[in-house]
């Protein structure tokens, strides 16, 4: 219901906004209720009301485009009132230009009130109103950051108006803090889980493949199972049944010239790269590596490649929180980034700007390695041996990862180009 | 009131030039008050002007951190079950009796409301402090880039008493 300029990057899926002996909220299945009306009173100072009127009825229309789901909303005539006013039963939707209530929070950007019946969570009321006393609202990309854009912020209200709480689903409508983009706008195929869970239609016809569940694609308007990773592959598997099928991915470091090696416990993992963004977000490769390690120690992460272009690297945890990140401008390598390392974990090499490079990343485990005392730049990324992190397990055994399974170190590591469902952070 | 929000962008970190995040600070500056607190009982009734269910919830205040607040206050939020119908803003705090919390107050027209929903109620757990979901906010880099905030560093009771007594006049 409340949309903040910030952005979460969990991992937890869609949600009702409630449930009621397992029931959850939800409008009645074909109910005259769900329709909703603009205000024509509380209107945007910044933007003619059609134009709004337009933004906020794609974003209602979203939830409806998957064909799995029956979701449908319809705009009646435009009413006199106030959307928080609790009395109108017209589903109100309106700007409120100044006296933004103390109820709602300073910084919010829009809420949703929904009401339903305690007995079977089921809907019957909703109104939207929009924070125009704090925010300036535009129709696009926002250019700067007290503005918001309208379809992105109605996608993610209508996503409420629907039934969801917050999700933490990467780059879901329903995530509780504004890009300060356009993500909202459309749907991942998380939220289609959700819109057809409550709205089920039986259908399985799709445009894309967002509207398709998440292990789906939209195959020929279908969606269909995805088959395998579908992008490591030059040839189908003879095992399957079924015509060939062509896989080119273009991506150099998948078949499988990413390589690693093991020595001592530590991995050694090599890839290529492109480079390339949009002004706010990584639109080259996305090289995903999934991390097995089976100690329970502190790793330092050494990202190298010989120069001329921007590369970054982040870490996340199994549940999608951040592990580490060094996102700073870094022409040349290295840059290193420590992390206790006790459980699955990815990272992502990343890059911003400048030509395609080969890169190696050493994931180094106690004893440490004598490797390069850093890139002298003045950041905080010079890792040194003398300041190579404590394991806090004691002393190490000196034949590299001290844990459980000896010296092997992992148990596995493989890259795996995932698919990226993760909001790029740019 | 962008002059507020301002005021919170000069607050976030030194990376930041454009982020929001709410850190401690941040959140003071925009709040009347930032109290130690015990939760009350709570009673749900109908606003008289929005004519919506509004929870009043009794909060003793053990010690204000931050400004000044009276021993005894009423927080004021949206929402709640009248008549079998029951209204909710998602992204809000919830406040259960006996539990005590770190809240950060704005007192508007005489009454108290949470400074920023969800983000102005903390749980304390013995010295440490709780607060939601705050590890994975996005703030925006000098060169304009989005980039993933550092996770904010567990705190404790003492460490944000400090931080805010640095706040005081």
């Amino acid at each position: 219901m409340i949309l903040w300029l910030l952005l979460p990057l969990t991992a937890s899926a869609w949600a009702p906004l409630t449930t009621c002996a397992g029931a959850p909220t939800a409008w009645p299945d074909g109910s005259p209720e769900t329709r909703f009306r603009m205000s024509s009173v509380f209107v945007s100072d910044e933007v003619p009301a059609p134009t709004v009127a337009g933004a906020v009825r794609i974003g209602f229309d979203e939830w409806g485009r998957p064909g799995c789901s029956n979701f449908n909303v319809f705009q009646d005539a435009d009413a006199f009132g106030d959307p928080l006013d609790g009395e109108n039963d017209d589903n109100l939707i309106g700007w409120y230009e100044s006296g933004w209530p103390a109820q709602l929070g300073a910084a919010t950007l829009a809420v949703t009130l929904p009401v339903w019946w305690e007995d079977d969570c089921e809907l019957f009321s909703a109104d939207m109103v929009f924070n125009g006393d704090d925010h300036d609202w535009v129709l696009g990309p926002p250019g700067d950051w007290y503005e918001a854009d309208i379809q992105s912020v109605a996608t993610h209200e209508a996503g409420h108006w629907v039934g969801f709480d917050h999700s933490g689903f990467g780059g879901s409508s329903m995530q509780s803090l504004y890009s300060g983009a356009l993500d909202e706008r459309t749907l991942t195929c998380d939220d289609t889980v959700g819109a057809c869970a409550l709205y089920p239609s039986g259908d399985d016809s799709c445009t894309d493949d967002r509207y398709c569940a998440c292990d789906q694609t939209c195959d020929g308007g279908t969606c269909r199972v995805a088959l395998g990773d579908d992008d490591d592959d030059t040839e189908p598997d003879p095992e399957c049944e079924g015509p060939g099928r062509e896989y080119d991915e273009g991506e150099p470091n998948d078949d499988p010239p990413a390589s690693f090696e093991i020595s001592d416990g530590d991995a050694t993992i090599q890839g290529r790269i492109d480079c390339a963004n949009n002004g706010s977000e990584y639109t080259g490769d996305h090289d995903f590596l999934a991390l097995l390690p089976v100690c329970d120690e502190t790793a330092v992460l050494t990202l190298e490649w010989a120069g001329g272009a921007d590369l970054d690297f982040l870490g996340f945890r199994g549940d999608g929180t951040a592990l580490f990140e060094n996102q700073t401008v870094e022409q040349q390598g290295p840059i290193q980034s420590t992390a206790l390392l006790g459980a699955a974990a990815t990272a992502l090499v990343v890059c911003w700007e400048g030509a395609e490079v080969d890169w190696t990343l050493t994931v180094d485990w106690p004893p440490y390695r004598t490797i390069s005392s850093g890139d002298d730049d003045g950041d905080d990324d010079d890792a040194t041996e003398d300041e190579r992190p404590t394991t806090g397990l004691g002393e190490v055994d000196g034949r590299g990862c001290r844990c459980a399974a000896g010296r092997s170190g992992w148990s596995a590591l493989a890259l795996i180009p995932l698919a990226l469902r993760r909001r790029r952070t740019g | 009131m962008r002059w507020l929000l301002l005021c919170l962008l000069l607050a976030v970190p030194a990376q930041a030039t454009t982020a929001l995040l709410l850190d401690a600070p941040a959140q003071a500056r925009l709040s009347t008050a930032v109290v130690v607190a015990t939760v009350g009982e709570s009673t749900v009734s109908l606003h008289p002007d929005y004519k919506r269910p509004v929870t009043r919830t009794r909060v003793s205040v053990d010690e204000a951190l931050f400004g000044g607040a009276p021993k005894n206050l009423v927080v004021e939020q949206f929402g709640g079950t009248l008549a079998g119908a029951t209204l909710a803003v998602p992204g809000d705090a919830r406040l259960v009796a006996g539990e005590r919390v770190v809240l950060f107050l704005r007192q508007v027209d005489g009454g108290w409301f949470l400074t920023a929903l969800e983000q102005s109620a903390w749980g304390i757990d013995g010295d440490r402090l709780s607060r939601p979901s705050t590890a994975h906010y996005t703030q925006r880099a000098p060169d304009g880039r989005l980039v993933e905030a550092p996770d904010q560093p567990s705190l404790s009771l003492a460490s944000l008493r400090l931080q805010l007594k640095a706040l005081s006049p």
